[in-house]
Formats: structure tokens, sequence, C-alpha cells
């Protein structure tokens, strides 16, 4: 009976043992390279973001626009600027929060996809895969910056498209889940106290 | 009775210290499968910076230095200097390692890092600081810390990538703030030191 008890024991430690470890080695993410050893790897992040904060976003961005993806273009490479793979989607709008209210269609640019590198004695794959990335049809919120050039880039990477679903709740990268209503309140309070101060 | 007290409390503390350990090991640290495949790896400040900024930078460099992996920076020049074009990156993959700047805009975006790789193998990496902001060597409320943010950046070129990216958005909470979290507050200082999360990402990839 002693030794039986013992027996649990050690199995119940030995099961909860390994289920820790299977937890610890889900816990590391690690990925090799998909490209070939001869050619040039040349790729971009866009390391740190102003935190996510509503408020401040909401008063940093000249716009804030409901609407719906209606074209993702193609990468392509851009090397006027450094070498970068980029692409421009489409936004239908449908609703504007913040800006000028008779837009109804919108450009953005995104650092993101691959391209092939062939340029000089160089040859290999741009790719910029640190972006908020877009799929045609989806319903977003969109806080919406522009780069020194002038053109609307997502604010902030991942952390300024928010994705609508059809019960009108939120969804952000970093487990941000919100309704529709609730964020629109925040950012209409927001806008509201800029206009005070 | 007495005998079954005890073997409970000794299932209990044996499952707890199971559990602690399971905890302690947790790794938060996430690789790309790129790394130098030499050190030191010499690297370059773009010498419009302000001498506190530099400072500031050198002192992000010598935070990993001292993390106890097989692996250090060092200065390109004695004084750690380029005079070169500070947008680093407008003249890709020249091998050049360097820390510049240059206005991106109202993108939300404080700083890049690009890099150039040959296989598994890196070539170069370069940190572009984003001018559009305002940014501080001593953590003053409304603008971003240097040696904050180039900590940060400075493992991006080891090559450890950002936590709370999707794959792991719950590790930079309030409670788990470690210098590979990406999101920056005005007048946060905390990812100037390492956690034992980041000292172990760079030993898993040199080695100690």
């Amino acid at each position: 009976m002693k030794s039986k008890n013992w027996k649990y024991v050690l199995g119940l430690s030995l099961t909860a043992f390994v289920a820790m470890g299977i937890l610890v080695a889900k816990t590391v993410t690690q990925s090799g390279s998909h490209f070939d050893n001869e050619s040039i790897i040349v790729g971009s992040v866009q390391s740190s973001y102003i935190a996510r904060d509503i408020n401040l976003y909401t008063e940093s961005v000249p716009v804030i626009v409901i609407g719906s993806v209606a074209k993702v273009g193609e990468p392509y490479l851009r090397d006027d600027r450094g070498l970068t793979s980029q692409q421009n989607i489409q936004i239908r709008v449908e609703e504007v929060l913040k800006g000028d209210l008779s837009i109804s269609n919108l450009s953005i640019l995104i650092e993101g996809g691959q391209t092939v590198l062939v340029k000089d004695e160089q040859k290999g794959v741009v790719s910029g895969d640190d972006s908020a990335f877009f799929t045609i049809g989806e319903n977003v919120l969109l806080f919406l910056g522009t780069n020194s050039y002038g053109d609307y880039v997502v604010f902030a990477g991942p952390n300024g498209k928010y994705l609508i679903d059809e019960q009108n709740t939120v969804t952000s990268i970093g487990d941000f889940e919100m309704p529709l209503k609730e964020l629109r309140a925040k950012i209409n309070a927001a806008l509201q106290n800029s206009t005070n101060s | 009775m007495k005998v079954s007290f005890l073997r409970i409390t000794a299932l209990v503390l044996l499952h707890l210290l199971v559990f602690s350990f399971g905890t302690v090991t947790t790794f938060a640290y996430s690789t790309s499968g790129y790394s130098w495949s030499s050190s030191p790896i010499p690297y370059y400040i773009n010498s419009a910076f302000a001498s506190s900024f530099r400072t500031a930078m050198k002192a992000a460099d010598a935070t990993w230095d001292a993390a106890g992996a097989d692996f250090s920076f060092s200065c390109g020049s004695t004084a750690c200097t380029t005079s070169a074009n500070p947008n680093v990156w407008s003249y890709s993959c020249d091998l050049e390692k360097s820390i510049g700047y240059y206005n991106r805009g109202d993108t939300g975006v404080l700083a890049a890092v690009n890099f150039c790789a040959v296989g598994s193998s890196l070539a170069e990496a370069d940190t572009t600081l984003n001018t559009y902001y305002s940014f501080t060597t001593t953590g003053a409320a409304g603008k971003y810390d240097v040696q904050d943010l180039v900590t940060h950046e400075f493992g991006h070129w080891l090559w450890l990538l950002d936590l709370s990216s999707s794959g792991s958005p719950s590790y930079c909470s309030s409670s788990v703030m470690s210098t590979m979290c990406r999101y920056m507050y005005p007048g946060q200082t905390y990812r100037r030191s390492l956690r034992t999360d980041d000292k172990d990402g760079i030993k898993a990839i040199y080695g100690t």
C-alpha cells in the first residue's frame, strides 16, 4: 500500500514535469531562414512602436477611419529610400472619425511582402515581415499617420489596425478585444479632450 | 492519520517544487535563425548625434556585452563615430553597421532596424531613429529615452526578435518587462536593463 502511494506520487510528479517541459518548449519560438545560402536576404524590422494608448493615438494621428479593404497590391521593390519591399492597400472608407470627412477612398503604404532583388552585383530577396497586413474584404478601423513623403501609413504598424467582426467586436494585435461601440466612445472622448485643450 | 498528513504535505511540496521549476525556466525570448558568425562586431554611431546620445548608445552596447554570452560589440573607430549620411539604410548592404537617424514622419515607429544576411549569417545591421519624435537621455517625461531604445535595437542586431509580436503577445505586460518588448511609452527606461529572458536569448544564440 505504502509503495503504491509513492508510485502514484512519482507518476503524478513525472507527468507534471513533462507537462511543464512541453509548456517551456512551446514558449521558445525559433524559425530558420527560408532562403538558400547563396542569396542576400534584406529585411527590415520597424523596431520600437509607440505603445498602444487610444488617447495618445487619437491625438497623434491626422486620420481615423472605418472601412473595408478593397485592394491589396502586389509587393514591389523600392530602393530610393533604402531597400524595402512595399505594398499599396486600398481602403473603401465608410466613416471618417478624424480627418477630412469627404474621404471615400484611401491608399495606404505598408512595408511588407517579399520581392526579388537584382541590383548591381546583389541578388536575393527583400522581405518586409513586420507590418499591419491586410486581406481583401476585411472591415477595419484604422489609425493612420503619414510618413515624411506624405503617404498614409498605419500608425505604429499592427497597433493601428483594428479588425471589426460581424458582432461589431474589435480585435487587434496583443490580445486587444473591445466592442466597437466602446472603442468609438474612447476615440470620441479623446477627440473631445483635444478640442477642449 | 499522521502518516497520511505527512504524505499529503510531501505531495503538495513536491508539486510546488515542480511547478516553480517550470516557471523559473520558462524562456520568454524569440530568435530568427540569423546570427553573426564572428565577434566582436564593430559598429559606428553617426557623429551628428549629441555627445550625451552617443554615450547612452555606448551604454546600451555595454549592457549586452555584459550579458554573459560569447558575443560582444566594439566601436568601429576610436570615437565610435562615423560622419557618413545619417540615413544609414539609404546605402543598403554596405556592410557597415551603424546607428543613424531619419525623419520617417508621424508613423508611430520610433526606430527601425534593417539588415543584410547571406544564408543565416548576418552581414550588416543598421538602426535609424525617427527624428519626427523627441528623444532624451534622462528619461524625461514626454520624450523617448535613447538608452532604453538603443538597448532594444542592439537586441535586434544580435538577432533577438520583438516580444509581443503576434507569436508572444502576453510577455510584455506590466509584470513582465523584457528589453525585447517592443512598445515604448514616453519617459520609459525599464528596457535599459536586461531581464533574465533577454540574457537567456543571447546565450541561446551565441553560447556562453
